[in-house]
């Protein structure tokens, strides 16, 4: 019967056998000895060999040596190390770490310094000015440089240009011209709207957000993330709740797209079975190997308000934060591998051979892939990029509101009650001082 | 005299050393160090460690993922588990004896529990798939938001795939143990009289005290302990109501930075599952066989 009891302490081992404290840390050593850096890698879509590749390069070229750990779930491996004191000098440790807690602990280097260096090689100008600001900022707490962003993607909707020429549908840009297709699509026998229900961040993301920022402006999104009192609860709030709710009640979204995970339901996208999904800039990467011969896809800004008080052309960008540790002994030289992957030369590289964008000024400036192209220029004609910070800041609250959400397509809540709710993990939110609080400017 | 018993003991305890010295390293050092963490705020991405004392229980007191992850496993305990030990001692009797058809059924009920559980939670989300499941091929396409997405059929749902995996393991050790009774007792009862439910409830069922007892210890340790079906089939999805303990925990140690707090999780599991254990034991403190022969 121990055994019973056995099962939730040996499911705890896994904690507890790690915060032991242990010895020194791997790399570094004297001043005088040649130092290494240690990085870790999140091998995701993008894989790792792009990042090794390099690091055999930088260690040609500078004789410091570079070792690349990579892992899909590297979180953990890192997780270790950062418990024992002895984590990797350079980490992209992917989407499940909380590098935002890592800065709170004190475990991230201040890069603010280094933003005044030169680029790598002594090229012209410093090496913050060589990112986009906007997105550069992203990593920012409290003025000071803490993560550091690579490549970045971009929040939108997606779809099939052939199929909507050859059904003649035009492309939406109103939520109201949005609702008229939909029900042109939907008459054509096939869903208008599907989505990844399993994770409702895609929903969040790709509605929820965008449609408090097209009915209550940029103020109050950044309300929102700011936990302002009463900001959850906002009309804005209620509107985009109340404009998913209409979708959902009129029978726009894809039957049972609640049950669907991500890649089920873009598997329903690509394959014709529904007109239009919420995904970011990563979608063909992600489903390139199940994609139909010849399937193509176009990126669109979530259709707003006509009469909405935010900008139109207002759009998402997210960011996979890379991060150097406080007590890493090879700072100078992380920092130095880091700029050599930020150096126009590779952030070009990667977007010709992963296809994705990068925060790196002109790293564009390549013959981009289809499907990245609109993406790119409703980035460049955006006069409101923003990015949802409160995602990484506060992953409990974030999932919560997820899950309101998730309560209001199943028409458990109404928008009044999912902003309620919302409203009151908020303020639980704001009680819990062992969360740090972050503002957006 | 002395010098005998104490070199028996001696080799006893060189025998039992071992597993003591595993059992205390893997069992009791973590069970201990699981307590004393429940007391820390730790995100887990770092050296630091604040003491709060019962805060981060106060807190679970507080999230909603935790109090469905709760009544889960109290549906999995009370009604998921019995109703699959029922429906295994029913298929056991319906598959008895030695014939070729017998042993197939065995067999194939037994299919489930020799695949990965992963294998299982895929096979199981594309049954339960809207768009092209086989449910919906076969005129089931489930409620608008999909069977394992909408809030009331989720878990229903999720518990069918769980019996699924699980009722094959059962039904064999049943098997055993109903070819386990002597063929003479049967044929006592029948000329005494005892049919059907009769002879099931006064002879069939006492006999079968020691395995049912395996049987209930083993559905408890699995319906308190899953994991990997959740994680994998639902993730705890629509909004927690699948959520499982073991999943919850998890999810506040990799992605929600909530170390002390999935510690917090541990030791209430500690709670719930010793609360369980005494009121198994209690249920089978007496052999029943041994009692009447008394």
């Amino acid at each position: 019967m121990i055994l019973v009891g056995g099962l939730a302490a040996t499911a705890m081992f896994a904690i507890t056998a790690c915060t032991q404290p242990q010895g020194g840390s791997a790399s570094g050593g004297s001043p005088d000895t040649p130092k290494s850096v240690e990085v870790m890698i999140f091998k995701g879509g993008y894989g790792s060999d792009f990042f090794e590749k390099a690091a055999e390069e930088f260690t040609t070229n500078t004789g410091i040596k570079v070792s690349v750990i990579a892992d899909p779930r590297i979180d953990q491996q890192a997780l270790k190390r950062f418990q024992v004191g002895d984590p990797p000098d350079l980490a992209y440790p992917g989407w499940r770490f909380d590098a935002w807690k890592a800065v709170q602990d004190g475990e991230v280097m201040d890069l603010t310094a280094a933003m005044k260096e030169p680029v790598f090689g002594g090229g012209s100008g410093t090496w913050g000015g060589s990112f986009e600001p906007g997105i550069l900022k992203l990593g920012e707490n409290g003025g000071k440089q803490m993560l550091m962003p690579y490549f970045y993607s971009l929040w939108g909707w997606w779809y099939d240009p052939d199929l909507f020429a050859e059904k003649g549908w035009k492309v939406p840009k109103t939520y109201q011209e949005l609702l008229l297709l939909c029900q042109q699509i939907k008459g054509s026998g096939m869903a208008p709207i599907t989505y990844q229900g399993q994770y409702p961040d895609y929903m969040t993301s790709g509605m929820l957000q965008p449609w408090i920022i097209s009915a209550g402006g940029m103020d109050a999104m950044k309300a929102c993330q700011n936990l302002e009192p009463g900001a959850w609860k906002s009309p804005a709030v209620i509107k985009s709740a109340s404009m998913i709710r209409e979708l959902r009640d009129m029978g726009y979204f894809q039957m049972g797209a609640t049950a669907l995970s991500h890649t089920e339901a873009q598997a329903e996208f690509i394959n014709r079975r529904a007109a239009l999904i919420p995904c970011g800039t990563w979608l063909y990467s992600e489903m390139k190997d199940s994609l139909p011969e010849g399937r193509r896809m176009q990126f669109m800004l979530p259709p707003v308000l006509s009469d909405g008080k935010g900008d139109p052309t207002a759009i998402t960008v997210k960011i996979e934060p890379w991060l150097i540790a406080e007590k890493s002994t090879s700072k100078k030289e992380a920092v130095e591998f880091f700029k050599y992957l930020t150096s126009l030369e590779k952030a070009k590289q990667f977007v010709v051979e992963k296809g994705t964008l990068m925060s790196i000024k002109g790293s564009d400036e390549v013959d981009l892939p289809e499907y990245l192209k609109g993406a790119a220029d409703s980035m460049k004609a955006s006069k409101a990029p923003w990015s949802a910070q409160w995602k990484e800041w506060y992953p409990t609250f974030y999932k919560a509101v997820g899950d309101a959400l998730t309560e209001l397509v199943n028409g458990e809540l109404s928008p009044q009650e999912f902003a309620n709710k919302c409203e009151a993990e908020a303020e639980k939110l704001r009680k819990n001082d062992d969360i740090a609080k972050h503002k957006v400017e | 005299m002395v010098s005998k018993n104490l070199k028996r003991n001696g080799f006893l305890l060189a025998c039992l050393l071992p597993g003591l010295i595993l059992y205390c390293s893997l069992v009791l050092v973590p069970f201990a160090r699981t307590i004393e963490l429940s007391g820390y705020r730790f995100s887990g991405v770092s050296t630091n460690r604040k003491f709060v004392g019962f805060d981060n229980f106060g807190k679970l007191w507080e999230s909603e993922p935790f109090w469905w992850a709760i009544r889960n496993g109290v549906i999995m305990l009370l009604v998921v588990g019995p109703v699959i030990l029922g429906l295994s001692m029913l298929l056991a009797h319906a598959a008895q004896g030695t014939s070729r058809l017998s042993r197939l059924m065995r067999t194939v009920y037994l299919f489930p529990n020799l695949i990965s559980l992963v294998a299982a939670a895929l096979i199981w989300r594309n049954i339960y798939n809207p768009s092209v499941g086989l449910l919906r091929g076969i005129g089931l396409p489930g409620p608008q938001n999909g069977w394992l997405g909408d809030l009331d059929t989720a878990f229903p749902a999720f518990s069918v795939a769980f019996a699924w995996v699980t009722l094959g393991f059962y039904t064999m050790l049943f098997s055993a143990g109903l070819a386990g009774i002597p063929a003479e007792v049967h044929e006592a009862s029948e000329l005494e009289g005892a049919h059907g439910l009769r002879k099931y409830l006064l002879i069939t069922r006492p006999l079968l005290w020691s395995v049912r007892r395996v049987a209930s210890v083993h559905i408890t340790i699995a319906a308190l302990g899953v994991f990997a079906l959740v994680n994998v089939m639902t993730d705890g999805e629509p909004s927690g109501r699948t959520q499982s303990l073991l999943n919850y925990l998890y999810r506040m140690m990799t992605i929600e930075g909530e170390f002390g707090k999935a510690a917090a999780l541990g030791v209430v599991m500690m709670v719930i599952t010793s609360v369980t254990s005494l009121m198994l034991w209690m249920l089978f403190r007496r052999d029943p066989t041994a009692r009447r022969s008394a």
